[in-house]
């Protein structure tokens, strides 16, 4: 009897792990399926330009280097440390970052989602998104 | 009786005689020679002998009035000779001459003797013409050169010579000279016979005056004489002469100036008599001026008070004899006197002859002593100006001697005592008290020949004032020239006797006494050139008991010696002065107190007056107290030995004075309301030579931080003069930093107060913010040893590196140190373009640390890292990040870029409710060992930081036979996104957790599968690679500083 209901009990917990395995399974198909994704061909001369977001600035330079600096904390474009060497391939946007002390790099992934004369939106590798507006000089 | 009758019968005889003959001659001429026959005669022959138009109104014989002679009266000549350019055609008109000739000697002997001249009334006018034609030339020139030689008569016996009211005018347009006499009356009787001569003259003339000027220049002189007197007697035998000569005048007047107009010399004598008397071969010289004045070039010569004087203005008094045969003159007891001022004069002067150049031996002294005020009361105006708000007085004498020859090279040399008792003097304006009681005693030796030595030798020359008494002795040399001066000077000078000296408006009080005794040779031109390198002086000035105040400031001393030699002892310098005193006090109020025992000051100077003054200096204290303001300064020892020149052009003092110097104190106490405690220093130890400061030792104590410190600093200069930055390698050791108080203590160095407050301003600076400025123009390296530190409220231990500040930049460069959590090492930088705006960028290494003691010491580790705190074991971390800070060193969020590294093996992993969590949704009990720990055998995380997100890269976690891949962002604001994917455990499938929302309280949920292949290189994507190689730039730009 004991040992009856003990392969029962272990015949339950295989089928309840089965069950849930297949259920994650289930679940994952979903999940890991392979969804292609449409990205644009970003043109670098359209990303030229000085970018705005609230107080939150970014130069792009014609020659691959770039700025940002935020005035909301009292900081200027002469000031900023935020330095970067940016490229761009189709909608992925690359900035290295460098410091001062040239000791460190720092590399952020944007996929520009839109692009227009006046408006520019990306979206990080986590899903958030920015939008910025061009600056008129 | 018979005699007398027969001599008296025989004179009337003769007298009889005698007076038939004039009474025949005289009827006789008088039929012969009628006045009228007479007159007719000698106007007809009078063109014979002169050539001029002359007309002779009566000329007639007489013998009653110049009897026994025989006379011949002429009236009322006149002469006629017209020239160009004369004032008058007439040349003269006499109305009266009468010449008496011996008859007798005429008649027997055919020779013509005059007795008598007599002429009265004359009115003459002489003219000379510009081409030097006279107009009184009247007489023919012979025709026939007169070869005979000039021959006095052996007999002149002129018995009356007389003329009377004589004028004279003369015109000479040659040189210049229109002279006049008026009335001119004159009286003379002479005779001459063999070898004697027996004369008498005596001459008056009411007026005399005399004019010239010199053609084509301003040159003009004017003489005018007023009752002018002469009268000569003499007579002379042989070679034995006997002669008088007396002249006097009521006024004469002479005016002179020179060819440019100006005056030359003008004088006005009144009163005055010479007389000169003569007697064989010795005689005497009279001369009396009663008044007169007497101007040279301008110059009155004779003031007021010279003027005003009662006395004779110039007498003198010269007895003299002659030796004709030496040519030698003698005076004997001559005087020469000037208003009250009698000079006595003897000696002799030989004239110059073939052999011998003129020699002179005078000798010259005044009759007694001479009352210098009023002797100063009649020194010509103009020359009296140094005299004005001066009061002098004394009893001067003088004697001097005149000695030699005078020839070219030789003149004769002057020997002069000068001698002054009870001397006063008083010159408030240079002197603000009374000099009394002055005596002196000074000779001179004056020898002007070429090559000559003179000197002076001051055989006493003392005063008094008040307490005080200085007295000089010594000689001065080579007066014509450079002169030498050799003087010995001692004084006793109470200190209250100078405070007169203090410029007024200082307020000054002193008390004590001064002992001076100065010993001092140098020359004028020494003097004049301020060459004290060639001076010679020894002396000292002793001062006891002094108490001085000035102002607010009290000093006392109860002893303080003072001494000086030139030249120094030395090398390269020119004097020594050393004060020593045991015990110097000095206070004012609660802002200065100063106190000093045992004090040895040396001081070698060198142009002590001049622009380059340079200086050596020694000075050695036993202990000193000062005090100035809220500045305390103490030590129990204090040596101070160096040298320095002065630079005018510059104004700041250490490039104004140039010091060089060595000092050292030791138990020393520095307090100021700027340090935040007492600097303490054991010893200071440091060598400044111009441009470098080479502190050979300091061992200081600031609050709890102690230090060593030692090395160089340049450039002190350059740096100075905002040329160039101030370099310095300063080695700093020490048991005890306190990082955060040094930071305090140097914000700001090199910028004033004035413009920090104006940066914090304009920056709005809170004002309980104090940020640390890096100090600006200096580049000083810091090489550290701390054994012990606390920096930002951290321990830190064992910290070697350099620390470097340049220019408004501090760079901590690799310093090494270990904490109680790892082996650090770490570069930092840090400057201050703004109080709030602050710049900072470290580059950090912890190796072997320890996880918890790192989130302990470094908190923000666990912001920037939070799954760290699930964590135990060793790790190594690398950390680099930069971003500027707020007043308040409050990171700018907008500016903040970092990245970090963290690679570990066999980790434990904490009991985490989340880490639990995640594993009981996978079922994973299995993770925990048989000792309930979960181990993690191997952990490499790439993380980098912008701005308030942080990303972590994928990175793979082996623990046991389960293989997780991790990554997501998180940001400042405690919201995460993060994904962990199981790659590898017992079971076959993949799985992924997304943890979203606030770490606190995160959501675990199960997520996609990203990188199942991300570990395969043979199959991951192009995601991967990318991924891998920003890990890899990310660590290897963090590992290549690491030592």
């Amino acid at each position: 009897m004991m040992g009856t209901t003990a392969a029962v009990t272990v015949c339950k917990g295989i089928l309840r792990k089965s069950l849930l395995l297949f259920s994650f399974l289930v679940f994952l198909i979903p999940l890991s399926g392979c969804e292609k994704e449409q990205h644009l061909n970003v043109n670098p001369a359209d990303l030229h330009g000085l970018w705005v977001r609230n107080q939150e600035y970014w130069r792009f330079l014609d020659n691959g280097t770039g700025v940002t600096w935020d005035e909301a904390e009292d900081v200027s474009e002469q000031e900023s440390n935020l330095r970067f060497e940016w490229t761009l391939s189709l909608d992925e946007l690359t900035c290295v970052f460098r410091g001062e002390m040239g000791n460190q790099a720092v590399p952020k992934l944007y996929i520009i989602r839109e692009i227009t004369p006046t408006r520019l939106r990306w979206e990080d590798y986590y899903g958030e998104e920015y939008t910025f507006s061009k600056v008129v000089e | 009786m018979k005699i007398k009758k027969g001599w008296k019968i025989t004179w009337i005889t003769l007298g009889s005689l005698l007076g038939l003959i004039v009474l025949v001659v005289g009827v006789a001429l008088y039929v012969v020679s009628t006045p009228k026959h007479l007159t007719k005669i000698v106007n007809s022959l009078a063109g014979d002998f002169i050539n001029c138009e002359a007309h002779f109104e009566n000329v007639d014989l007489t013998l009653l009035s110049t009897f026994p002679d025989v006379g011949l009266e002429v009236k009322n000549v006149v002469l006629v000779n017209k020239m160009e350019g004369a004032p008058y055609d007439t040349l003269a008109h006499i109305e009266n001459l009468t010449l008496g000739v011996d008859l007798k000697a005429y008649l027997f002997d055919d020779r013509v003797i005059v007795h008598q001249v007599l002429v009265d009334g004359v009115e003459a006018n002489l003219y000379v013409n510009a081409d030097g034609k006279a107009n009184f030339d009247i007489f023919p020139s012979s025709e026939e050169e007169d070869t005979s030689a000039a021959k006095l008569p052996e007999v002149i016996d002129l018995r009356e010579v007389s003329l009377n009211r004589v004028c004279l005018a003369y015109v000479d347009d040659l040189s210049g000279m229109n002279a006049r006499v008026d009335n001119l009356a004159m009286a003379l009787n002479g005779k001459m016979e063999d070898d004697k001569i027996d004369a008498d003259l005596s001459m008056g003339i009411p007026r005399v005056s005399l004019k010239m000027n010199t053609s084509g220049s301003g040159e003009r002189m004017l003489v005018s004489v007023k009752d002018l007197s002469v009268n000569m007697g003499g007579e002379k035998k042989g070679e034995a002469l006997n002669a008088s000569l007396l002249l006097g005048s009521e006024e004469i007047n002479f005016d002179m100036s020179d060819s440019l107009g100006q005056p030359a010399l003008k004088s006005k004598l009144d009163d005055l008599e010479m007389a000169l008397l003569w007697k064989e071969t010795s005689g005497e010289v009279d001369v009396d001026i009663r008044k007169g004045l007497l101007n040279v070039g301008g110059t009155e010569m004779v003031n007021n008070t010279l003027q005003a004087s009662p006395r004779k203005l110039l007498t003198a008094r010269l007895p003299f004899a002659v030796d004709q045969n030496d040519m030698r003159i003698t005076l004997e007891s001559s005087e020469l006197q000037l208003d009250e001022y009698k000079l006595l004069l003897e000696g002799m002067a030989q004239l110059a002859n073939e052999n011998t150049p003129l020699t002179v031996d005078m000798k010259v002294q005044t009759d007694g002593a001479w009352q210098l005020k009023p002797l100063l009361a009649i020194i010509p105006d103009s020359y009296a100006g140094f005299k004005k708000g001066m009061d002098v007085d004394g009893r001067v004498s003088l004697a001097a001697t005149a000695k030699g020859t005078l020839t070219d090279t030789t003149m004769p040399m002057v020997d002069a005592r000068v001698q002054m008792e009870g001397g006063r003097f008083s010159y408030p304006a240079a002197l603000p008290y009374t000099l009394y009681n002055i005596r002196g005693d000074v000779a001179a030796h004056v020898d002007m020949s070429r090559g000559g030595v003179s000197g002076a030798r001051i055989h006493r020359l003392s005063a008094q004032t008040q307490g005080s008494k200085v007295s000089v002795t010594g000689r001065a040399d080579n007066l014509m020239g450079d002169m030498k001066v050799d003087a010995h000077v001692i004084g006793a000078l109470p200190l209250e006797d100078l405070l007169p000296l203090v410029p007024e408006g200082m307020a000054v009080d002193a008390l004590g006494d001064a002992d001076l005794d100065v010993q001092a040779c140098f020359t004028m031109s020494q003097l004049k050139r301020q060459a004290f390198d060639q001076m010679k002086a020894t002396g000292s000035l002793k001062l006891a008991n002094v108490d001085v105040t000035l102002d607010s400031i009290h000093a006392s001393v109860p002893q303080f010696d003072l001494s000086l030699q030139l030249p120094s002892t030395w090398d390269n310098k020119v004097a020594d002065v050393t004060l020593k005193t045991q015990k110097l006090r000095m206070e004012s109020g609660n802002s200065i107190n100063a106190k000093l025992e045992y004090a040895d000051i040396n001081i070698g100077v060198n142009n002590l007056l001049k622009e380059t003054l340079q200086a050596a200096w020694g000075i050695s204290l036993g202990e000193a107290e000062a005090k100035m303001a809220e500045t305390q300064f103490s030590s129990g020892g204090l040596t101070c030995a160096g040298e320095m020149y002065l630079d005018t052009t510059e104004t700041h003092p250490l490039r104004r004075f140039n010091p060089r110097f060595h000092f050292f104190t030791n138990n020393a106490v520095l307090s100021n309301p700027d340090l935040p405690d007492a600097l303490r220093m054991a010893e200071f130890d440091v060598n400044y030579d111009e441009n470098i400061f080479d502190l050979k030792s300091a061992q200081l104590q600031l609050s709890h931080t102690d230090c060593e410190l030692y090395g160089t600093v340049e450039n002190f200069r350059e740096w100075l003069a905002d040329k160039a930055m101030l370099h310095g390698d300063l080695n700093f050791k020490s048991s005890y930093t306190d990082v955060d108080q040094l930071m305090n203590l140097f914000s700001g160095v090199g910028t004033d107060k004035d413009s920090l407050e104006a940066m914090r301003r304009e920056d709005t600076v809170p004002a309980d913010a104090n940020p640390f400025i890096v100090p600006k123009n200096v580049d000083i390296t810091f090489n550290t040893h701390i054994q012990r530190s606390v920096a930002f409220g951290n321990d830190l231990n064992d910290v070697a590196g350099s620390l470097t500040v340049k220019d408004g930049q501090a760079i901590l460069d690799q310093m090494g140190f270990v904490c109680k959590a790892a082996r650090m090492q770490l570069t930092a930088y840090y400057r201050s373009p703004r109080p709030n705006h602050l710049f900072t960028a470290i580059d950090f290494h912890l190796l072997d640390i320890e996880i918890d003691e790192l989130i302990n010491m470094i908190p923000t580790i666990d912001t920037l890292v939070p799954m760290l705190k699930a964590f135990n074991g060793n790790a190594n971390f690398h950390l680099a990040g930069e971003t500027y800070l707020n007043a308040r060193y409050q990171p700018k969020m907008s500016t903040l870029l970092g990245s970090a590294a963290i690679s570990g093996k066999n980790l434990v992993v904490m009991d985490n409710a989340s880490i639990s969590n995640i594993a009981k949704l996978i079922g994973m009990k299995s993770w925990k060992e048989k000792d309930d720990k979960i181990r993690i055998d191997s952990m490499d995380v790439e993380m980098t930081c912008f701005r308030k997100e942080i990303e972590v890269y994928p990175f793979l976690l082996n623990m046991g036979s389960y293989h997780f891949c991790v990554s997501g962002t998180h940001n400042l604001d405690n919201k995460c996104n993060y994904h962990i994917e199981l790659l590898k455990h017992p079971l076959l499938f993949k799985v992924g957790v997304d943890i979203k929302g606030s770490l606190d309280n995160p959501k675990i949920s199960l997520g996609s599968v990203r990188y199942s292949d991300f570990y395969k290189p043979e199959v991951k994507g192009a995601a991967g690679k990318k991924a891998l190689e920003l890990k890899a730039m990310i660590r290897e730009a963090l590992e290549k500083n690491v030592r």
